[in-house]
Parts: structure tokens; sequence; C-alpha cells
């Protein structure tokens, strides 16, 4: 009779474990490359926005927050970053306001607030466009392992910044998720954040 | 049952690693240079120009080489050849020397993440759904004139050709830009400019 018993609580030990192991839904698989473990985002140090108030990462707890650094000068990567951005937000749809999307400048000499501010009304005014003084953008870069390096070249623009092409997704937690490089397939990423969107719920 | 486990072992595992990432950002915080601190202005910069690009493909059926050496439009003040390059993760951008090659038979791609021209000094801003004229310079086949759409991606399918003896130019577009508020020539002087 104990022998039937524990033969009996071996079963369903062994029932329940391989319903747990082997038939719980499978896991979401990001799309993008994924930080694991997730770590918390670094701080962007003392940007203001293009309407020259404060931005903080820890004020935007609560929305999945879409980042990268670039310059209003470039014209291949960032602006094709941009665009990547106003697809997603529309892909989104009604889960948009869930999502805060803004640009770092590394090239805060020419970067003003206010020309980044007309920079992205062309584009999205909804999108925030981050800068600092030169000292902070470097900590800031560094904080966050963004390579960039202005570059002196025979050019009407002056000089061109080397940068870091990539962008970076922080969720409601403020943890760096996600990152994308340039080009990467829009659907996929709206896949990754709708899935921190409902992870945040 | 499983349901609430599963969730249990979930919301543990959450909250550990909250707590580690509060206690990291914690930590972080500490090594931050006062929040308070308003950020410095940026030094209003001269350098106030607008920039936008084109790519496009050439063909060349021809028995020899062509070479473009260069192009002018309107719509900037100078175009130059620029080429993208991916260094690990690092998009380095620099003028290209000499122009771009069009092998005999063969084609040049300007593309994104790539060779393209790149419009300095826009005296319009780019938008979406508009054309305008770009003049490409070939070292053989001379001045072509191309009209170039402004669109967010580039032309699927069969896109509009323009042929100029072996040379044919085709899936030509530009991406939408902002000529920014006072903007400058790149010829202006800094004197001119100031923030506003």
């Amino acid at each position: 009779m104990l022998l039937l018993g524990i033969s009996l609580v071996a079963v369903v030990a062994v029932a329940g474990f391989s319903w747990f192991f082997w038939l719980r839904p499978e896991p979401y698989e990001f799309k993008g490359g994924f930080y694991n473990p997730p770590n918390p985002a670094a701080s962007l140090g003392d940007v203001v926005d293009q309407n020259g108030q404060p931005f903080s990462l820890e004020a935007q707890r609560g929305k999945v927050v879409m980042l990268y650094f670039g310059y209003t000068h470039c014209p291949d990567a960032c602006p094709a970053t941009l665009n990547e951005f106003m697809e997603v937000k529309e892909r989104l749809g009604d889960d948009a306001d869930q999502v805060v999307f803004a640009m770092v400048t590394v090239d805060p000499e020419r970067d003003t607030p206010e020309r980044l501010a007309e920079y992205l009304d062309f584009f999205d005014s909804s999108f925030y466009g981050l800068s600092t003084n030169a000292d902070e953008t470097r900590t800031v870069a560094r904080d966050w392992n963004v390579t960039y390096q202005k570059r002196e070249v025979d050019s009407a623009t002056g000089y061109l910044v080397d940068h870091a092409t990539s962008s970076y997704v922080v969720d409601q937690q403020g943890n760096l998720r996600l990152t994308y490089p340039v080009g990467f397939d829009t659907g996929d990423m709206t896949s990754d954040i709708e899935h921190l969107i409902d992870e945040g719920a | 049952m499983r349901t609430g486990f599963t969730r249990t072992v979930a919301a543990l595992a959450a909250l550990l690693v909250m707590g580690g990432a509060f206690g990291l950002a914690a930590a972080h915080e500490g090594h931050d240079h006062g929040a308070a601190t308003p950020a410095a202005s940026p030094a209003a910069n001269a350098d106030t120009l607008s920039t936008g690009v084109v790519y496009l493909t050439i063909a060349n059926d021809g028995a020899d080489a062509d070479r473009l050496t260069g192009a002018s439009t309107d719509m900037a003040t100078v175009v130059e050849i620029h080429e993208m390059k991916d260094e690990n993760g690092v998009g380095v951008m620099r003028p290209v020397e000499g122009g771009v090659e069009i092998p005999a038979g063969g084609e040049a791609v300007l593309e994104p993440s790539g060779v393209h021209l790149m419009l300095i000094g826009l005296t319009e801003s780019l938008y979406p759904d508009t054309i305008y004229d770009l003049t490409l310079t070939f070292e053989h086949a001379g001045d072509v004139t191309i009209t170039v759409p402004v669109q967010y991606d580039a032309p699927e399918g069969d896109s509009a050709e323009v042929q100029a003896g072996d040379l044919t130019i085709s899936g030509a577009w530009s991406r939408p830009a902002p000529k920014l508020d006072g903007g400058a020539t790149p010829e202006a002087s800094p004197a001119t400019h100031h923030g506003h």
C-alpha cells in the first residue's frame, strides 16, 4: 500500500515536471540582438530635448524607449534609422503611445536643440532630439558603448562623424533589452516591441 | 495550477532581475555628475547646412569602362560622392576620391550603407513624393540629367530608366530630408550665422 502510494506520487511528480518543462508555451524569441541578462540601461546624462527640457530614462519608466545615436548632417544611416522608427510607430498603431522614440546627437557642436527641433519636425515631432555638451556626450557614449569619432575630411560638410549605427530598446523597467543594426526589418522590430509592451503590462 | 506556478516563478525571476537592475541603477546614479546640473547649451555653430542623399544604379553595356566623376542639382550647393562603410558596427563615411568606375559590361550600384551621392547645403527641403532633376557627370558619357523621386524606401520593381550612350541609369531615389532654417551654404561665412 505504501509502495503504491509512493509510486503514485512519483508518477504524478514526473507527469507534473514533464508538463512544466515540455508542454509550457515556447518563450518569445526576440528577432533583434537581445541582452541576456538584461542590464539597466546607462544614464543619458544631463541631456535636454529639442525644447530645452531635461530628459531622463528614469522619467520614461512604464514606457518602452527606442533610441539611436546620430547627427543631423548625416544623410545615409541616420535618416534611414529615423524612417525605421517612423515605420515601427505606424505599425504599432494604438500601442505607439507606449513607446518613446529618441535620437541622441553625437555632434553637439552643430546639433543645437533648435536644429534638432527643426530636423525632427520634418520627420516626426513626437520623437525626442537629445543633446548635451561635448564632454557629457563623450561620457554618455562611453557608458552606452557607442563609438563615435569626429573626422576632418575633404568635404563641403566641414567634418563627418563616424558613429555606431545601431538602435537600442530600453524596456519599461529601464533595462537595456535589444539592439538593431540599421536596415533591420521594421516588422520584426515591431513584434519585439509589442512583446516588451505585453511583458510590462 | 501550472499557470500559477509558472507565474510565481516568472514573478520571482522578475523580482530578482528588477532588484538587480534597481540595485545597479542606483549604483550607477552614484557616478552621475549631478543630475541637477542643467546641460550646457551646445555652442551655436556656423555649420548649419543641411544634407541629403541620392542612390542609383548605373549599368554599362559598352566595351569601355566609364567613370562617374560628379553631379549637380539646383537642390544643393554641392554634390559629393561618399562611401559609407561598416567597421564593426561603426558607420564610417568618407568622400570617394576620383569618382566611381562603371566597368565595361558591369554596373555601379549606389545604395544605402554603401556608395551614395551626398547633397550638401540643401537649397530646399526634399519632401516625400516630390521629384527633382540631377545632372550626373561622366568621364566619357558627359552630362546626363535624370529625375530623382524623393521617397522613404528604394523603388521596387522596374523604375524609370535613362539611357545615355552605353550607360543605363535606373532606380534613382532620394531620402526625404529637411533644409534646416538658416541653412548655410558651404561657402558662407561663419559670422553670418547665429543661434536663434
